[in-house]
């Protein structure tokens, strides 16, 4: 008898239960579906859980149009701007009216720039893209460099400087470090502009801003797995057949210490896209981190939201970006059985 | 690894990886000394300007720095990009309802109104109105039209146009421009009459912040998206995350353009801003802090423009609560401030402590009769005839990042209600958070800042100094009421004067310094001048030299 079967006993099944029982089975035969259902079903939960507490917390936060005539306007004024811009509806009914509109796909429109929310985040997400990549990209290479040679000349003065400056960057506040490369490389030495996205190399010092932190981060981590690496059996061997510690290192044990961090990467990916709003307004770089600030302090709602379910659909493509590599790579977390 | 480690390093047998790794940590090390090298060498070039060229500008104790001159002069025709850095975007390019300098720094170049000031904001002048005149009661105006004006768009200017743009205005944040209108003639397309049903003597005054919209983008209800006007610069585009861009007008009725593009970028913090300058990325930012003026003066190929202005800050008193609405714990806060040392030491001589509570300029401006000097003793002698054997209880709400040196100037002034015997803290919020706290009159005090934009009793009359303090004396709401009935002249400058005095001595808000503003701009920049309403960005006589 099937599981199903066996939870309802003897007695003939419905309709609804035959449709379920053989969603069930044609999963079976294609795990993966299964299993991708699964994490967007979650992921879906997890926007719509974002979407709800940004919109109860910018509520909070008091009418906007209130925050717009700061204080300046007379009541009337107020209540005719807020009445405008559709703020004087109660709670539910602006949220409902917001969530209907989701579900059709539409995010709204931006009060002050006339233009549609969806559009405008849209429009921002590449700059802010450039940032993100360039900076794991960065990080990434400078923890591979980093990992591989700690692990081929542990605890040399050398491998504990680098180490150590890796720490140091890790705590560099990201205000401060992108300040001081903008005095530095910007108005001292003139290199590099400082002002927006107006050229490729304008790109480098947020980069770089976005990169230190991080950077300290992933070459613990890959450290940690190399080195775990290196106590296995396998190595051993290798060893044993005569290969040079940097080959067992490049070549074998690395990419098995990969699996984690480009778990980790994928995530950290999604984390950023909405981690950059410092970074951005030091660089003035025009990014959806720029645009959320300034959504915030003039309360347009809707690009607010509008930037919250694009960060959170984002997050949540990486994370499952992340569940499949490691899925396709250990096909027993796919199937949910053990070993 | 294999060799010996205290060996000699040039006895070692050098491999060509170690000859490889060596050169590369050398050609690392050099790089930034050939770009220092670099760097060096152009700084070292004469300045482009020349001996001829302005020196960094610096205020007197009143008025503005005039444009420098140059020896080039301005050029025949409009030349090169100016960007200016202005602290975020736009949030309405609608004249109709601009609040914030971002707004207003595009609107003014984009748009003309009825009337502007001159060139030191002493009185009014023609622009696209060239006369005008009120009956005795200022219940009519009329303005002549300038005549030959057509908008960006090929829409021409008339009594026709200006009537649409203020029934425009109604509906709109400054619709209370025209509070009362009656009725409006534009029956002759030279000239534009507007009825009151009650006197309006600041109609004129208000003409600065109204501006004429092109008839076709106010059918085309396109007002929040574009703009168009008549003003010496036209719209471009809007980069929604980067700025607005807009081109010389060469058709423009007054003195053209000279300057071919002006960007206006949004760069929100205020030290990027200046980076940016220094790194010559922009060329002009605006009201930027005292401290970092005196760290840019030392530029020379920076200058500045100071100016005494409209803009002055107060402490706005909740007086429906109780302790602070006791007349004798106000006074004994103006007492317990040394306003002196907080426009010296924090602000740093760029603000003069206010003797009342409008801004020197302003029409109807009257030094009070009643002084407060600094005295501590004064203001614990108050308090123990209001009662209070200890410290009363004091809250102070601040808004962060919103004033220039805000937090600083908040932070001392509890210090020293401190130390003249109040209980006082501070609540620093964010600024959304602060208007909502306000509204709800949470805090006994909250710091504030008031432009008085149309350079009269712009406050009175809006109601701003007695509706935000809850005030309900009546001696000084009916001379409010009185203030906004009566035409300019003697009979009201007398009025203002008698409110000002009492408001001095009643003290609904605290009046506390007005705003010396500073905008640093490149050397190149010529015949700029910053605007006394600290609001209304002027570029139309602006120029970049060489």
């Amino acid at each position: 008898m099937t599981s199903t079967q066996e939870r309802l006993g003897d007695r003939r099944r419905g309709p609804v239960w035959a449709r379920l029982d053989s969603i069930r089975r044609w999963s079976s035969r294609a795990p993966w579906v299964g299993f991708l259902g699964r994490r967007i079903a979650q992921g879906l939960v997890v926007v719509f859980g974002a979407v709800l507490i940004s919109f109860v917390l910018v509520q909070l936060s008091g009418d906007p149009a209130e925050v717009l005539a700061r204080g300046l306007l007379p009541d009337a004024q107020v209540r005719q701007l807020s009445h405008q811009l559709g703020y004087d509806r109660p709670f539910l009914v602006q949220f409902l009216d917001y969530f209907g509109r989701l579900l059709h796909g539409d995010l709204g429109q931006s009060f002050r720039y006339h233009q549609s929310a969806a559009s405008l985040v849209l429009q921002a997400l590449p700059n802010t893209g450039v940032l993100v990549v360039g900076a794991m990209v960065l990080a990434s290479i400078v923890a591979l460099a980093a990992s591989t040679f700690s692990t081929l000349h542990r605890e040399t003065p050398l491998d504990q400087l680098i180490r150590r400056v890796l720490i140091v960057a890790q705590g560099l506040p990201e205000y401060w470090l992108g300040l001081m490369l903008l005095m530095v490389f910007g108005a001292w030495a003139r290199w590099l502009p400082v002002v927006g996205f107006s050229s490729w190399s304008a790109a480098i010092l947020p980069v770089v801003t976005l990169a230190a932190p991080i950077a300290g981060v992933f070459t613990r981590l890959l450290r940690s797995q190399l080195l775990d690496q290196m106590q296995s059996d396998f190595v051993v061997a290798l060893r044993a057949k005569g290969l040079t510690e940097r080959e067992i290192v490049v070549r074998h044990a690395l990419p098995n210490a990969m699996i984690p961090f480009v778990t980790y990467l994928a995530l950290q990916l999604g984390w950023l896209v909405g981690g950059t709003i410092v970074v951005e307004a030091v660089f003035t770089w025009p990014g959806i981190g720029s645009l959320a600030l300034a959504a915030v302090k003039t309360r347009d709602l809707q690009v607010i939201q509008a930037v919250v379910v694009v960060v959170a659909v984002v997050y949540v493509a990486c994370s499952l970006a992340a569940d499949l590599i490691v899925a396709a790579i250990d096909p027993r977390i796919r199937t949910g059985r053990s070993a | 690894m294999g060799h010996d480690d205290t060996s000699n390093l040039w006895d070692r047998p050098r491999s060509r990886r170690m000859i490889l790794k060596g050169g590369l940590v050398a050609g690392v090390g050099l790089v930034p000394l050939i770009g220092a090298a670099c760097n060096l060498a152009s700084t070292s070039t004469p300045s482009p300007s020349g001996p001829g060229a302005s020196p960094s500008g610096s205020s007197g104790p009143s008025g503005s720095t005039g444009p420098a001159s140059s020896p080039s002069g301005p050029p025949s025709k409009p030349t090169g990009t100016l960007r200016v850095a202005i602290p975020g975007q736009p949030n309405f390019i609608d004249p109709s309802q601009m609040l914030e300098v971002t707004d207003a720094s595009v609107v003014r170049n984009v748009y003309d109104g009825l009337l502007e000031w001159n060139e030191d904001y002493s009185e009014l002048s023609p622009a696209l109105a060239t006369d005008w005149t009120a009956n005795q009661d200022a219940t009519v105006w009329t303005f002549k039209l300038r005549s030959g004006v057509t908008f960006h768009d090929g829409a021409v200017f008339d009594s026709h146009a200006a009537r649409k743009t203020v029934e425009y205005y109604k509906d709109k944040n400054w619709g209370l421009i025209f509070a009362n209108l009656a009725s409006i003639d534009d029956s002759d397309p030279t000239v534009l009459k507007l009825s009151f049903s009650k006197p309006s003597p600041d109609l004129a005054r208000n003409q600065t912040m109204c501006k004429m919209i092109s008839p076709k983008l106010i059918d085309a209800n396109a007002a929040g998206e574009q703009a168009v006007g008549t003003g010496p610069y036209k719209w471009v585009s809007w980069d929604k995350n980067v700025g607005v861009t807009l081109a010389a007008n060469e058709n423009y009725w007054g003195q053209k353009p000279y300057l071919e593009t002006i960007k206006f970028l949004a760069v929100v913090d205020t030290t990027s801003a200046i980076v940016g300058l220094q790194a010559g990325d922009i060329d002009l930012v605006l009201k930027v802090p005292p401290r970092q003026v005196q760290a840019l003066s030392l530029s020379d190929k920076l200058s500045h423009a100071t100016t005494d202005s409209w803009v002055e800050s107060n402490l706005i008193c909740t007086t429906q609560l109780p302790i602070i609405g006791d007349v004798r714990v106000r006074q004994a806060i103006m007492y317990a401030l040394d306003r002196e040392a907080i426009c010296r030491d924090i602000l740093l001589n760029q603000a003069a402590v206010d003797l009342t509570v409008m801004p020197p300029g302003a029409y109807g401006y009257h030094p009070a009769a009643t002084k407060y000097s600094h005295d501590p003793d004064k203001a614990r002698a108050l308090l123990k005839e209001a009662g209070f054997a200890t410290g009363p209880t004091i809250k102070m709400a601040a808004a962060a990042l919103i004033r220039v040196m805000g937090e600083e100037v908040a932070q001392a002034t509890i210090g020293q209600l401190n130390a003249a015997g109040f209980d006082a803290s501070l609540d620093i919020m964010e600024a959304g958070a602060w208007v909502s706290d306000y509204l709800k009159s949470n805090h006994p005090l909250y710091q504030t800042e008031y432009g008085w934009t149309n350079g009269g009793p712009f406050h009175f009359t809006l109601g701003s100094l007695t509706d935000h303090p809850h005030w309900t004396g009546k001696t000084i709401l009916d001379l409010v009421d009185k203030v906004r009935t009566t035409p300019d002249g003697p009979d009201r400058l007398n009025l203002l004067a008698q409110l000002q005095d009492q408001y001095m001595i009643d003290l609904p808000e605290i009046p506390m310094y007005s705003l010396k503003l500073t905008d640093v701009f490149t050397a190149k920049l010529k015949g700029y001048r910053n605007p006394k309403d600290g609001y209304q960005t002027r570029l139309g006589g602006a120029y970049l030299t060489a």
